[in-house]
């Protein structure tokens, strides 16, 4: 007990005591976190403003003076002018595509003429609108002035038909409030545990991943695991004391990204704006996900520190830990596109299970037998390779390249 | 007591290595039948060429590597059945192994105490004792990276002694040190002799050999050729340093045809050389 204590002390020294690997590991995901959130909270929020503020162009042909009126006096802050060419309409249509103008209404010719002497079996009038979905300034205008021509359609068959109740027959949900029944903090939780999982599986498996290789792969190409090899103690109390400072440390920087991204939370709701969801996370989906993490931790270590124990040194490691982290990466991204309706023989696949696991923690769809599940399968597994990575230090062809 | 018994190390090679040491044969037996036995209160050498098998021999003993055959008994302790127990009686020292550069003598020194299940108290009073031997004190609290070489080595040595061994296995002991740190080394290993420690030294520099060592195990190509104190293996040769001993031996032993050619060009080399000094002389 004593070794594995001296051991795991040593390995969190060797981190926490060393300036760079502190910087490296635990501030600079976070200044780059803040960094980038920045910038893109700074660029988005100009780019909301200067969408705002720009005047949108609007072309208009053949409007009767009544619609003019109802565009000029909509605080829609666009300037609106008036065509009278026909035949400039094409070259109009042409400055849309190309960004110079935002939005054309095209009225047919004689199109009160036909509304004031129309029968029934004539031909409905037909108002032209042209707008271009790939420029922000054109869209926010179409967005701006098609309802008016709605007002108006409505004003004119209220001119029409005397009162709109007659013609209406029915409403929908013209005074229901209500008619949203969503859970907010339960679809929040479906944006969070579509984006969580892989975020959180990525960051700690690649915490695990730097820490891993440098504490037995970098041991061994310094020299310095040979000195540990003939110290008169079970090779075995070496491993666990390596593995529980690693998981420690992946642990910790886990927490350090967690942090993070929770304080970055308030920005990422405003930047996606999604109406009226909680991007929150309740304090018992938090002590799941902390539990869950645990062990995943544990088994991401394990893997790390088995494939490093193979490698000659650090490079060759990283070789090695790479197909590893492409797994993890797929999981993640798995999860995102698979339906919560799953099977459990599901939570039996290592690294995939976890990732499901959290992704229905975070939705609040997470079973008791699922989670349990994940766990018991996580603990299994990451101790099936603990066991083998103990066996592997005996062996003195991986361990000294003998 | 360290015994050697018919000790065997064959090294299967991958394909890689096949390669880099340019040979067809998927084994490469690096010690061949070696037995000796060092005893309390004495230095024994393992001297021979680079490549001979010392280094394996000691990797062997000190229980990194498993024998292919024969066995190795420390202070009584079989190394592949009671690897532990062997291990707790040992100091080994070699280039190979060394110290974490992050960590400073001290922390290292205190660790490895600790890691041999010694005491706060009896760390204390072995640090004191071996960072005055070789004057770590002033360096004690710097970081291995910082060191300089010589530095490194003592701070290594005395990590090495913490848990004050009854076997002390020093490869190569003196490679790369200055004439002042070497001479502390040598020293120190005379005063393990006079504790009556087991102190084994692979060399292959013939002049520290004849100083330091009172019996030799000469090893050539892993076979154990000789074994006697140095009058033994003087007279058994019938030369009167250790140097023309080994390659009176040398000339017997070695059956690759390259090596004898090499042999004999270095000999026409040194006779043409020594004429000339004598004309020069003269």
């Amino acid at each position: 007990m004593n070794t594995i204590k001296t051991i795991y002390n040593k390995e969190m020294r060797r981190v926490l005591f060393d300036l760079k690997m502190v910087f490296g590991l635990f501030i600079m995901p976070i200044l780059m976190m803040v960094l980038i959130y920045g910038i893109m909270g700074f660029m988005a929020f100009t780019m909301f403003r200067d969408i705002e503020e720009h005047k949108s162009s609007v072309y208009v042909y053949g409007a009767p003076d009544k619609f003019i009126d109802m565009l000029e006096d909509s605080d829609n802050g666009g300037v609106v002018s008036k065509v009278t060419d026909k035949s400039e309409l094409d070259n109009l249509k042409d400055m849309v595509i190309a960004g110079d103008v935002d939005y054309i209404i095209e009225f047919p010719d004689g199109f009160l003429e036909d509304i004031n002497s129309y029968k029934e079996g004539d031909k409905v009038p037909q108002v032209k609108t042209y707008y271009n979905p790939s420029e922000d300034y054109s869209e926010s205008a179409m967005d701006k002035y098609s309802p008016l021509l709605e007002e108006y359609r409505l004003d004119l068959l209220e001119e029409r038909v005397g009162t709109l109740d007659a013609v209406s027959i029915f409403t929908v949900n013209s005074d229901n409030d209500e008619a949203k029944l969503q859970d907010d903090s339960k679809a929040g939780g479906k944006m969070l545990g579509m984006v969580l999982p892989y975020i959180i599986s990525i960051l700690l498996f690649a915490g695990a991943m730097s820490l891993g290789s440098d504490s037995i792969a970098g041991e061994k190409e310094r020299g310095t695991m040979a000195t540990m090899l003939v110290l008169p103690v079970k090779r075995s109390h070496i491993v666990y004391g390596k593995l529980l400072a690693l998981m420690t440390l992946s642990a910790m920087t886990a927490c350090v990204y967690g942090a993070g991204m929770l304080a970055s939370i308030p920005v990422a709701t405003t930047l996606m704006s999604v109406n009226g969801m909680k991007l929150s996370i309740s304090v018992v989906q938090a002590i799941l996900l902390l539990v869950l993490v645990i062990s995943m931790v544990f088994v991401y270590v394990a893997i790390v520190a088995a494939l490093s124990v193979f490698a000659k040194d650090m490079k060759e490691a990283s070789t090695y830990i790479m197909p590893a982290y492409l797994v993890v990466i797929i999981s993640g991204v798995m999860t995102m596109f698979r339906s919560s309706d799953t099977n459990l023989f599901e939570y039996f696949i290592p690294l995939y299970g976890p990732a499901m696991a959290m992704r229905n923690i975070l939705t609040q769809e997470i079973t008791n037998v699922q989670l349990l599940l994940t766990i018991v399968v996580n603990l299994i597994f990451g101790a099936l390779i603990a066991f083998v990575i103990t066996k592997t230090f005996e062996n003195e062809r991986v361990m000294l390249n003998a | 007591m360290v015994e050697v018994n018919g000790l065997t190390k064959i090294y299967k090679l991958s394909g890689k290595q096949k390669k880099e040491m340019n040979i067809k044969d998927s084994k490469k037996i690096a010690v061949d039948n070696v037995s000796f036995t060092a005893n309390e209160g004495e230095i024994f050498g393992l001297l021979g060429p680079n490549g001979a098998g010392k280094t394996t021999t000691l990797r062997v003993i000190s229980t990194l590597l498993k024998p292919t055959a024969g066995e190795v008994l420390v202070e009584g302790h079989d190394t592949i059945k009671e690897a532990e127990l062997a291990r707790a009686d040992i100091c080994f020292l070699t280039n190979e192994l060394k110290l974490d550069p992050k960590f400073t003598p001290r922390y290292l020194f205190r660790m490895f105490g600790r890691l041999h299940g010694l005491s706060e108290e009896v760390i204390d009073a072995r640090q004191e004792e071996l960072f005055n031997i070789f004057g770590i004190v002033d360096f004690q609290d710097k970081k291995i990276e910082e060191l300089s070489t010589g530095m490194k080595q003592k701070a290594s040595i005395a990590v090495s002694l913490v848990h004050d061994p009854e076997v002390v296995i020093f490869d190569e002991p003196t490679n790369g040190l200055d004439i002042i740190t070497a001479r502390a080394v040598t020293d120190y290993l005379f005063e393990l002799k006079r504790k009556g420690k087991v102190v084994i030294v692979s060399t292959h520099i013939m002049s520290e050999a004849q100083k330091l060592c009172d019996r030799i195990g000469m090893i050539i190509g892993g076979r154990n050729v000789i074994t006697g104190t140095l009058s033994e293996i003087l007279e058994a040769t019938n030369t009167t340093d250790l140097e023309d001993a080994f390659f009176a031996i040398y000339r017997t032993t070695i059956t690759n045809e390259d090596e004898l050619r090499e042999l004999n060009d270095l000999d026409k080399q040194i006779k043409l050389h020594e004429r000339t000094d004598d004309g020069e002389a003269m």
